[in-house]
């Protein structure tokens, strides 16, 4: 039906243009949290593309997750990541969210983030540079234009 | 008190950068009780530690936490080298001492901004963040990364401070952010608005904190005058010289100028270094391994660092154990918020500058008999990856 | 109050006044300083295979695979943690850290990097010894110690157990 695709795009061009960010540290050493917190501070300021970090993943679009996973976090983390809206991109920022790390071997280490939840970006880096994590959240938005596609 | 309601912050919540678990219980808009409950970030560090050889120690306890991460592989690198009876070159340890001031700047900075923001005041928030960014850069050019310096290892440091480009730049930058923090101080204090927010909230008063064994800034703004810069003067501290501050109140107001007044001190700290640093080599091998005990003890933005390390004459430790600041003043968390308002909650968490990712240890302990127990890492990584065979 | 105010409103247009402090990137590049710790590379000509970066590595993200004629030497980028220390262990000086940043990908996968080098036989028993490099290089060091009547090309190219029993055939014969 014209009217619900034509609808749909608009939805699909907010989305890009203003998407909401929603931060979930898995047992991370905090470094690519800081970096993230960093991006929105007046030297990198991604505000000015729209992106708001947000307190509740139900009103996320982008989904930052950090850190290896931690055994106690296994079950919020699925938790989380079922209550953001569809669609939806994750971003796993940093070494630790695409392969571990140097943790790798530990008992209470259940990770990489993608073993858990889809992963459609990896920012690899520790910590990455907020610039980089920037090119992965740009990224990340390209993944709504072709989701919608086809 | 009647318990009307339990409140649950976490494990991920706004207000938090790590996940953590506090369950406030609460009368009306007064907090009568806390549970603390951490074990989200623990990722068996210790555990890993014996696991890997001297070199690559370092490089894995300095991601124990992003913000205090040069503190862990000095003081790691401190205890092997008391181990090891290793005496490090003198430029190496004022080196030492540069990179962990600055770091004391950036890490004090982040959490003023962190506090702004808990208390609405994202303009402050922004403008603290602002003044910290130089000191990122800097550490950029002069050991590669923002967060991560990897500039200590056993025996020395890795990179040297250039005398022509680099000391310049170091210079200049503290005397951009120097005047901005006056500022910004004079902006917090002077303010009756942030004043009413955090003045007498969260106050440990001078008993509290000496039985809870508190650390670093938190004791500091409680009348305990305990610095291991002063008291057991490590890396270049006795030749450079520390002015400790002191105030008595012990509430957030305090706890947040003791950290701005480090701040500037640790500015003056810099420069005196740079002036005095000796010319000589930055590095020294090893030539043997020892067997023996090591302890490594080094005042973290937090507090007190402890690191002990015991070596078999092999290549690869035989025990690490790891004794991070928070870990001593996450439990005075309790004190503080019990009669305090609902509304304080956060900041009460935010101000004794809680680490979780430093403080996850393990302990076994038989709820049934109440006893603690001691049991090998070994046995214990193999009961766990049998319960998540089954579960 | 009035001057707590005053004193932050005037930072606010402090900061208006001087130049905009944010950073246009994406778009006006931002490179990183010379020294960063980025993404590594190999020099293909200098490494000798040694895999002395593969045994130092805290976080386990250099492979060493060797399969008959050939070792690969490879880097997983996502699992790389920065550090440097491969860099300071190479004995050729191979390794480089440059100061590319952004290895932002949709498959992990495919951020690695490898070199590739060839693999010496043994020539009495066709056993793999050691890289092509490797040996040369022991080559000119030997070179350098013994008497050129002593040194001996063929001994060089044999594997240990084959060297063994070639010397000890050499010294019943007397001819060492």
């Amino acid at each position: 039906m014209q009217g619900g695709s034509r609808r749909l795009k608009i939805f699909d061009w907010s989305r890009r243009k203003s998407p909401w960010a929603f931060h979930l540290n898995t047992g991370s050493c905090n470094n690519c949290d800081i970096e993230i917190v960093d991006v929105l501070t007046p030297r990198f300021d991604v505000e000015r593309f729209g992106i708001l970090l947000q307190g509740s993943p139900r009103h996320a679009d982008v989904l930052l997750v950090t850190g290896p996973v931690t055994r106690q976090v296994l079950p919020r983390l699925k938790r989380v990541y079922e209550q953001v809206p569809k669609p939806n991109v994750v971003v796993a920022v940093g070494t630790c969210a695409t392969s571990t790390g140097c943790y790798e071997g530990s008992y209470n280490i259940v990770g990489p983030v993608d073993r858990v939840i889809p992963v459609d970006v990896f920012v690899p880096g520790c910590p990455p540079r907020p610039q980089a994590i920037i090119d992965g959240v740009v990224a990340a938005l390209e993944k709504f234009k072709v989701e919608r596609s086809d | 008190m009647s318990v009307e309601a339990t409140l649950p912050i976490g494990p991920y919540h706004p207000a938090l950068k790590e996940p953590e678990f506090f369950k406030l219980f609460l009368d009306g808009e007064k907090v009568v009780d806390v549970a603390i409950r951490l074990g989200y970030t623990h990722r068996g560090i210790e555990y890993l530690a014996e696991r890997k050889t001297y070199n690559e120690i370092p490089f894995l306890v300095e991601r124990i936490c992003g913000i205090c991460s040069n503190v862990h592989p000095m003081c790691f690198c401190q205890a092997v080298e008391e181990a090891w009876g290793l005496q490090v070159p003198d430029r190496a340890r004022y080196i030492r001492t540069i990179i962990g001031e600055l770091e004391r700047i950036h890490s004090h900075l982040l959490w003023a901004g962190v506090a702004a923001h808990i208390i609405g005041y994202d303009t402050l928030f922004m403008h603290f963040w602002k003044h910290r960014e130089p000191v990122c850069e800097l550490f950029e050019v002069l050991t590669g990364n923002r967060q991560n310096y990897a500039m200590n290892c056993i025996g020395g440091v890795r990179r040297d401070i250039d005398p022509t480009k680099h000391k310049a730049l170091i210079l200049q930058t503290l005397s951009q952010i120097r005047p901005s923090l006056l500022r910004l101080e004079k902006a917090v204090t002077e303010d009756p608005v942030v004043r009413a927010r955090i003045e007498n909230v969260g106050v440990l008063s001078k008993d509290q904190a000496r039985k809870l064994c508190v650390v670093g800034p938190v004791a500091r703004a409680s009348g305990l005058a305990i610095d291991v810069r002063k008291d057991e003067p490590y890396a270049a501290y006795k030749e450079v010289g520390v002015d400790v501050k002191v105030l008595t109140e012990g509430d957030v107001l305090s706890r947040m100028l003791v950290r701005l007044l480090e701040a500037l001190e640790s500015i003056e700290i810099v420069k005196r270094g740079l002036d005095a640093i000796p010319p000589g080599p930055i590095r020294l091998e090893p030539k043997e391994i020892v067997p023996g005990d090591g302890i490594g003890k080094v005042e973290a933005p937090r507090g007190e660092d402890i690191h002990y390390v015991r070596s078999n004459g092999t290549d690869i430790p035989e025990r690490v154990k790891i004794r991070a600041p928070s870990y001593m003043n996450v439990p005075s968390i309790a004190p503080q918020i019990i009669g305090s308002s609902l509304a304080d909650a956060s900041l009460i968490i935010a101000a004794v500058d809680p680490c979780f990712c430093c403080t996850e240890r393990i302990a076994l302990v038989n709820v049934k008999t109440n006893r603690e127990s001691s049991v090998d890492f070994e046995s214990l990584a193999q009961s766990w990856r049998r319960k998540s065979k089954h579960s | 109050m009035k001057t707590a105010k005053l004193r932050i409103i005037a930072e606010v247009l402090r900061s208006l006044a001087s130049r905009a402090y944010t950073l246009k990137y994406p778009r006006v590049a931002s490179p990183a300083p010379q020294g960063f710790r980025g993404k590594l590379e190999y020099d293909i000509e200098k490494c000798t295979g040694c895999a002395a970066c593969v045994q130092n590595c805290p976080a386990a993200a250099l492979k060493s695979i060797s399969n008959g004629d050939r070792r690969t030497i490879e880097v997983w980028y996502g699992k790389c943690i920065y550090c440097g220390r491969c860099e300071e262990v190479c004995p050729e000086r191979a390794i480089t850290l440059t100061t590319a940043y952004s290895l932002v990908t949709g498959r992990k996968e495919e951020i690695k990097s490898s070199v590739q080098l060839e693999i010496n036989r043994c020539l009495r028993c066709g056993k793999p010894v050691a890289t092509a490099r490797q040996i040369d290089k022991v080559r000119l060091q030997v070179k350098d110690l013994v008497l050129p009547e002593d040194y001996d090309a063929y001994l060089s190219s044999l594997c240990f157990d084959c060297r063994k029993t070639v010397q000890a055939g050499l010294l019943l014969a007397g001819r060492i």
